[in-house]
Parts: structure tokens; sequence; C-alpha cells
């Protein structure tokens, strides 16, 4: 279908399909919506590697497709049950008490947050990304990433059962 | 809970949550979709022009593309290459190996040679956009190899991984040995240990690439009035800044309550290419700031592009039981975040802590005390497997 810089786009997915779904998982908090994410994103953005490739950081380029598709799916999705043709919980190995906690813990945090915040605070925080890098993926101002991120830290400090579990974790 | 704190505890709550992806995202399965889009798209389009035909309008067929803009970021992914110095796992066989790797494959896309006669390739690092190696050369004297001379060559990585011919950079040929090679990630400075012989200190001299006008920094008396000896250097992004970490002892001829040794110690001075006296700088950290000096040590310390942060690589701490990569702010000497840590219990083998020139990414390859080691790069507090896959046959990586 696409042959132009097949070889490199199969690198980059090889080397950087496992960071970009656990950006995925928190943004939906699902895995299996994460990895369609991500496959979404990369199927959007292969026809055009080429052109990414010599005039952007493709990273950041799918990491863009990645949350304006989110974006999209958010407001388009219907939020009642999913259908499934298997049972969403499955047996894990290791504490699994304490990985569920952690996992509730971090939902919770992400959930009081809008969207756009949620985005910002991800990008920042779990990826690492400056907040240049962050503008850039949204293509907004550095200024609006600087007050976005101050906006989600306000609203996640007036929790009060939240800030109590984080400070449990920083413990 | 200030708002530092906060992003930290944050950083640690996400990356226990995340954990890993229960499936990958294949290549088979993107080709699947990109498909299905293109079949629609198709569809959609033939429509469209039905629609606009009936009603006496044209439409445009080309796809409106993203806004893309370009800025001087640090990289959000890591570097497509990375230089591997080590050697070849073939039994009865052992030879260098020094190539240069695919991050995704582990393939070897090329060669690393220094062109100077006789000489070997005994370290590497990289800036952003080209790879520096020191290339040393000497003869076996008594069964012990001594070093006669020492030069950096730099050479770059095309798109396909292919190394071009290393050039000599103006100003580095040095007679000896040289250690504790580091450069900017502008590439504008190179920086060398050279000396240290016997009880003598180190001397670290800091080269301009472009000129080859050196500047020599030396170690010596502390305030404390411990000694400090650098050990390894490296400068920040545009060189201006240079941090030499080292060894702190006291000398023996001090009165006892005169000193007070630091054991391991990092020295910030600027500019970089002044040259002077490392003990008129800035303590960055010292050893007891990392950890219980008594439990743990310091394997590696250099300073990112950016100057407000140092990498650390941290052998046999007893208080987390392993080795960990972490970061320190360059402001306050403390940890900020540990990158990653392997667990050995008893015991530990080591070979190297490197990162990019942002620091962003972390090389890591060190393991227990027997057995295979790890050779990986870090992502997000997970290990991704590098070639070669036993760690002991890689001497030092760069990227």
């Amino acid at each position: 279908v696409v042959d132009a810089g097949a070889e490199e786009f199969a690198s980059f997915v090889a080397a950087r399909e496992g960071a970009l779904q656990r950006t995925a998982w928190l943004l939906t908090c699902d895995w299996a919506l994460a990895q369609d994410l991500v496959q979404t994103a990369l199927a959007k953005s292969w026809p055009r590697w080429d052109r990414i490739t010599r005039r952007d950081d493709p990273e950041i380029y799918v990491r863009r497709v990645m949350l304006n598709t989110w974006m999209t799916w958010r407001r388009r999705s219907w939020r009642g049950e999913r259908a499934s043709e298997q049972v969403p919980e499955t047996p894990a190995p290791g504490d699994l008490a304490a990985e569920v906690a952690t996992r509730l813990a971090a939902r919770q945090l992400l959930a009081v947050l809008t969207d756009r915040q949620r985005t910002v605070l991800v990008l920042r925080i779990f990826d690492d990304l400056s907040e240049a890098q962050v503008a850039q993926v949204l293509d907004c101002a550095v200024g609006t990433v600087k007050s976005t991120m101050s906006q989600a830290l306000a609203k996640l400090r007036d929790q009060p059962h939240l800030v109590e579990l984080m400070e449990r974790e920083a413990r | 809970m200030n708002d530092e704190e906060m992003e930290i505890v944050l950083s640690k709550l996400f990356s226990t949550a995340v954990g890993d992806p229960p499936d990958h995202v294949t290549l088979s399965g993107i080709r699947r979709q990109v498909v299905r889009r293109r079949v629609i798209k198709c569809a959609t389009a033939t429509a469209a022009v039905a629609l606009a035909g009936s009603i006496g309008l044209t439409i445009s067929a080309n796809a409106a593309s993203p806004t893309v803009t370009t800025s001087p970021v640090a990289p959000s992914a890591p570097p497509r290459y990375y230089a591997e110095l080590g050697i070849s796992g073939e039994a009865n066989h052992h030879s260098q190996v020094d190539v240069i790797r695919s991050t995704a494959t582990g393939a070897i896309t090329g060669k690393i040679r220094c062109p100077w006669a006789k000489s070997s390739v005994y370290d590497a690092t990289a800036s952003t956009g080209a790879f520096f190696i020191n290339c040393s050369r000497g003869e076996l004297n008594g069964g012990r190899p001594t070093l006669d001379g020492s030069r950096i060559y730099r050479f770059t990585v095309s798109g396909s991984g292919h190394a071009s011919r290393p050039v000599l950079v103006p100003g580095t040929q040095f007679a000896g040995g040289i250690g504790g090679l580091g450069v900017s990630a502008d590439g504008s400075e190179v920086v060398v240990t050279t000396g240290g012989t016997g009880s003598a200190l180190r001397t670290v001299v800091v080269v301009n690439t472009t000129t080859g006008a050196h500047a020599t920094w030396t170690g010596g008396i502390l305030p404390s009035g411990a000694v400090f000896n650098p050990e390894q250097v490296s400068l920040t992004g545009n060189g201006k800044v240079l941090a030499a970490f080292g060894r702190v002892h006291c000398p023996k001829t001090a009165a006892k309550g005169t000193c007070k040794s630091a054991d391991q110690e990092m020295i910030e001075v600027s500019p970089a290419s002044k040259g002077g006296s490392l003990v008129h700088g800035r303590e960055v950290f010292q050893q007891s700031w990392i950890g219980k000096t008594s439990q743990m040590y310091i394997n590696a310390a250099f300073i990112n592009a950016s100057g407000k942060t140092a990498t650390v690589g941290v052998v046999n701490d007893a208080a987390s039981s392993g080795i960990w990569a972490g970061v320190v702010s360059v402001k306050t000497g403390r940890v900020i975040k540990v990158q990653y840590l392997l667990t050995t219990s008893n015991g530990f083998s080591y070979r190297f802590i490197t990162a990019d020139p942002t620091g962003q990414f972390v090389l890591f390859d060190a393991g227990p005390p027997r057995g295979a080691l790890v050779n990986g790069w870090v992502d997000h507090g997970h290990l991704v497997h590098l070639k070669p896959a036993d760690g002991n046959l890689a001497d030092t990586e760069a990227w």
C-alpha cells in the first residue's frame, strides 16, 4: 500500500509503539482503546511518512495525530457500556490489589481534569516533554501550556481525597 | 505540596499505574487500517464528486495537510543509531567490535575505525548529530600496555546508519592516554582528562573544536581541606559550563580536624573556555546528598545539555538493593527522579550508564555479579533491550 519510507516507518513503530500506548492509556484509561488509538494515529501518519520525516520530528507529529484523534473520539463517543466478547478483567500476576489501587488512583486523578488539562499533564509529566514540545504537539502557545498545566495542578490540589492519595504515593 | 513535588509524585504514580501494554501495535494491523481508510476515502470522494456535479459546484481533490511547525526543541524519541564499543562473543575468538547499530532493530549499520595508524577506539561520546571517538595507541611494556598518544576524531552517521570517515578534531593530539571524554551537545567543545599517573592529579582540558584552542582546569585543595581529583567531565549544550566529577580525599599530611572528605563530588565552572582551578567552582552535589556513602557509590555523573540537571549512575546501593540511573537537580543537588532501578540484591557488575546530550535517553548496561548483564535504554522506567543482548559484550555505548 505504502512503500516510501516503509522501512523507516517500521523501525519507528517497533521502537515507539509501547511508549505511545502508555501515553494513550493515560488518556483513555483502557488498554484496548489505547491500542486502537495508537494504531489509528499510525495509520493516519504512514501515508505521509516521507513528508513528516522531512519536515518535522515524527514522534511529535504522531502524538499530535493521536491527541487530535482522541479529542474527536471523545466528542463523538457514546459513554454507555461497551460490548465485549471477553470479560474485561483478567487475572494478573503480582500484587493485584496494589496494582489496582494505583491504577484507580491514577484514573481518579485524571477524571477530574478536562481533556485539554489531562493531555497537557500527561505529556509534561509522564512523557517528560518540555513546554515547547507540548505546545508543538498541541499546536498552541507555550503560555497556554503553562497556564493549562497550572490550572490542572490547582484542580488536583482542590481534591482533598486525591491529595491524600498522592501523599500516600509520595511515602 | 508545591508544584515540583506534586509533579514528582504524579510522575511516579503514572509510571506505576500504566505498566506494560498487554499487546503490541503491529505493522500488519496498521497496514490493514490504512487500506480500509483508503477504501472509505475513495468511496466518500466518489459520492462527493457526484453530489457536487449535480448542484454545479467544483471541489478540490487536494487533502489538507496538518499544519507542521519546526522548532529547535529537544527530541522526543531516542536517537535512531548508537555507537557500540565492545567485543565479539565468539568463543576463543574475541576481537574488538566497534560498530553503529540501529536502535530499533539492533542491526549493525556501520563500522567505526580509527584512521590513525596502529591506534584503537578507546572511548566514544556523541553531540547532537555527530559522534566523537578517542583513538589511542600504545605498546606493551613488560606485558602492560602503555599509551603513547591519543587523538579525538569526529564522524557522522547517515540516515541509513553508515558512519562517515572520522575527521581529526583540531587541537586534540595528546601525548599519552586520555580519559573522561565529553562533548557539548552543539559539538563546539570537547573535554578530556589527562595525566593523573601516580599521585598526580588529573588535568581537565577543554578544546574548541573549530579553532583547537585549549583551556586547562586543575584539581586541588577544596575549602574543606580535602583534595579534589577530577575523573569524569561533561559540558552543557552550548559548551559554556564544565562539570567535573571526581574523588575527594583528605591528604595524609592533613592535621586531625582540618579536613572533611566528601568522597565523591561534582563541581561546575563557567565559562569552560576560561580555564583555572576547579576548586573555585560551585559544588553541585556530594556523594552523601545522593545516598549513604557507606552503602553506595556513584559510577557515572555528567551534566545534561540544559545545565539544570545531571544524570547519575549509582551502584551497590544497599537502600534500593541495586543499580540505578537517576536525575539530580543542579540547583539543589538532590535526586529528582530515579529513571531506572535494577535490583541485583547481592553485589553487582557494571559496564556503563550514559545518556544522549539532553539526558533524556539513558543507556544502561549492568547486572548481577555473575551471568549476563542487561543492555538497553530507559523508556519511562522500562528497559528497552538493545544488542548485544548480553551486556558483558559491550564496553561502552553512546548516542
